[in-house]
């Protein structure tokens, strides 16, 4: 699935991004150029564990790109990785993978048929 | 540096670790137990941003030995959070990040698993564990 993204309205800075399903299919430059983020939440409805991967570039490549934050989240988890201030990016490029290593290009073994999607939630300004 | 805990009287995150000065080589198990991890602070006050060194990558891995921190042989981390150089960058984890072998860490100033070099300036991460 793509990101969706929608602003708090014409007064707040803030923007929600979500994805209902992520995979190992990178979001490029998910917020149209720069940035701060503030929270990336995962709930991981798979039977296995899920990495979600954030490279601070306009590009990645799910494989081979050494991502700039790594959070996991076990199987059947959630969790919500909140950043009080926020850290400034120039461009956010997001993907997911089945294991930790930068070199792994192993989509999420989630079956949407079974109902075991992986949505992501990130909050940016 | 060696990592130093307290453990405080709760139900919830009872432990707060400290490095000092986080560098490459990696600081093994040291919560001597499982547990999950609810917060972490990067206190990278002590250096500044240039463009040759920005920021650093604080890496963490759910692993009590064999864990060799940066480098060409290094460990593969399971979590890894970024924080820019000259200011403090927190992350709180929601229902924590457990670790079921050990909590073990290092930093380093590039984003690839064989990133081997120390941020120039001491680093210090706290963390708020169980």
């Amino acid at each position: 699935m793509a990101f969706v993204t929608t602003k708090f309205g014409s007064v707040l800075p803030y923007r929600v991004s979500y994805n209902s399903n992520i995979t190992n299919a990178v979001t490029s430059n998910l917020c149209n150029g720069s940035g701060t983020l503030h929270s990336v939440k995962v709930v991981n409805g798979n039977n296995a564990a899920v990495y979600v991967k954030i490279s601070n570039a306009f590009i990645a490549t799910s494989g081979s790109t050494s991502p700039d934050w790594i959070f996991p989240c076990a199987a059947s988890g959630t969790h919500t990785f909140e950043i009080p201030g926020g850290i400034a990016f120039d461009a956010l490029s997001v993907w997911a993978t089945e294991n930790p290593i930068p070199s792994d290009n192993t989509a999420p073994s989630a079956s949407v048929a079974a109902g075991e999607t992986i949505a992501v939630t990130l909050v940016t300004s | 540096m060696a990592t130093f805990s307290k453990t405080a009287l709760s139900d919830l995150a009872n432990k707060i670790v400290i490095d000092l000065d986080v560098d490459t080589t990696a600081e093994v198990d040291v919560t001597t137990s499982t547990g999950s991890v609810y917060m972490v602070e990067i206190d990278a006050t002590a250096g500044a941003a240039t463009t040759a060194e920005p920021g650093v990558y604080v890496k963490f891995i759910d692993a009590d030995s064999s864990v060799t921190g940066g480098g060409g042989s290094g460990s593969t981390p399971d979590m890894v959070l970024y924080a820019p150089l000259g200011q403090k960058t927190t992350y709180i984890i929601s229902a924590g990040w457990a670790f079921g072998t050990g909590l073990s860490l290092w930093a380093v100033t590039t984003a690839p698993v064989a990133g081997d070099t120390s941020p120039t300036a001491d680093i210090k991460v706290t963390i708020l564990t169980t």
